[in-house]
């Protein structure tokens, strides 16, 4: 045992632990930030099309991402709205919790209603039967930088070494 | 290139325990011409416009629907089972969302529907900068399509289906979100597709399409309660008064007043009906 706080014994085991799951939590948020930064929706659905996912795969993958990219400031909005109304989302924490409540509602209806007139809209525009886009231009993109054999190199030793270490080899 | 459009004894329901939420519609549109359905919210206006467009089939798959669609050469009996996308084209009620949000700017968002049709032209810059010209947004093409004002969203919006020249143009609610300036250039933009292409848009209001429509079609409760050119109706439109809220034909009233000086819109539809 290290020491107690408040009450709580506090051992090394638990401190590895828990610092263990915190940094790992840390690095797939930050793996999933990396990714949206630095991967325009553009260029991933071309690719993903280009590989051969269907297009109505590609449109639900479209749908959801413009959906996370859209949520903060429809939270916004939402809170505002809640705010006007009322609701004590400023307070303590647990009207705050409250108020989360009548947040989560709305965020949840009004996301799935644009949800599915962004996918109408794109329908209306023939996204459904959209030909994979080396097929529009003729030309496929087929150049390797020493970036992307950098990043491929990297991230496969990367996931060798977390299977190594999980198996205890 | 424009086409009639022919719609006979066309009825829907979303199911068959439902009620009728369009009944036995007959409409014919001449090629080039612009059509405005009129009626308040619930008539089924967007209905008819989804059933044309070809979503109505892949939403409701349940629906039951009676009747003949034709646009062109092309027939339908009941509902259409495919989008019927480059043939007719709609732009929905919210400009918001017809913009793909995976395009950094007005041009490439434009690009972005000749891209699922497959039908890049040599010189895409060219006829979509004239296109954008055509609709006074040319100056937005290289702005990211979210950043922009309603009225500048709705033209954009436009601009994506009219790219690919679809033969039917199906407008739902275009003035909802604008502006009296922007109204005014939506109605100018529709006078300027006059011959191209065969519009039908829908509107709650009755002074908006006494200005821009060859014919207007009232909707109500599914069914058609009138049909005629703006001149009829304005003849005709306090039979309707107790269908539409007040607010959507003052102008039409101010028209039927030879004390009252009609203002903004309505000087144009006085011009245009020759009755100032």
């Amino acid at each position: 045992m290290l020491t107690t706080v408040l009450g709580f014994s506090l051992y090394e085991e638990g401190l590895l632990f828990g610092l263990r799951t915190a940094s790992r939590l840390i690095l797939l948020s930050f793996s999933i930030l990396m990714f949206f930064i630095s991967t325009p929706l553009t260029v991933l659905i071309d690719y993903l099309q280009n590989k051969g996912l269907p297009t109505y795969f590609v449109l639900m993958l479209l749908l959801t991402l413009h959906f996370i990219d859209q949520l903060p400031s429809r939270i916004h909005q939402i809170f505002l709205a809640q705010q006007a109304r009322g609701a004590p989302v400023d307070a303590g924490v647990f009207s705050r919790t409250k108020a989360l409540l009548s947040i989560l509602s709305p965020l949840v209806l009004s996301s799935i209603v644009e949800s599915i007139e962004r996918g109408t809209a794109l329908e209306l525009r023939g996204f459904l039967n959209r030909p994979p886009p080396d097929r529009q231009t003729g030309q496929v993109d087929t150049r390797i930088n020493l970036l992307t054999v950098c990043f491929y190199l990297t991230a496969f030793f990367i996931i060798a070494d977390s299977i190594y270490r999980w198996l205890n080899i | 290139m424009a086409q009639h459009l022919t719609i006979r004894d066309f009825s829907l329901q979303y199911s068959a325990s439902d009620p009728k939420a369009l009944s036995s519609l007959s409409m014919d549109v001449t090629a080039g011409s612009c059509c405005a359905i009129i009626g308040p919210t619930g008539a089924g206006k967007s209905t008819l416009l989804h059933c044309l467009a070809g979503t109505m089939r892949r939403h409701h798959p349940e629906s039951v629907a009676s009747g003949q669609i034709q646009i062109g050469d092309l027939a339908f009996t009941g509902l259409p089972n495919q989008i019927l996308f480059p043939v007719a084209g709609l732009v929905l009620q919210d400009p918001y969302v017809q913009i793909s949000g995976v395009r950094d700017t007005v041009f490439e968002e434009v690009l972005f529907t000749l891209e699922n049709l497959g039908t890049i032209p040599q010189d895409p810059q060219k006829e979509i900068l004239s296109l954008l010209q055509r609709l006074g947004i040319d100056h937005l093409v290289d702005r990211k399509p979210t950043s922009l004002s309603g009225g500048e969203t709705q033209r954009v919006a436009l601009a994506t289906i009219l790219i690919a020249q679809p033969p039917v143009l199906l407008l739902d609610e275009p003035t909802t979100a604008l502006d009296s300036k922007a109204q005014e250039k939506l109605r100018s933009i529709l006078f300027s597709l006059r011959g191209k292409t065969t519009t039908l848009l829908t509107d709650t209001l009755i002074d908006y399409a006494l200005g821009v429509a060859d014919q207007i079609f009232l909707l109500d409760h599914g069914a058609i309660i009138f049909h005629g050119d703006p001149r009829t109706l304005l003849s005709q439109v306090h039979n309707f008064s107790s269908t539409f809220p007040a607010e959507g034909w003052l102008g039409a009233q101010s028209l039927l007043s030879p004390l009252e000086e009609p203002s903004g819109h309505m000087q144009l539809v006085a011009k245009a009906l020759g009755l100032r």
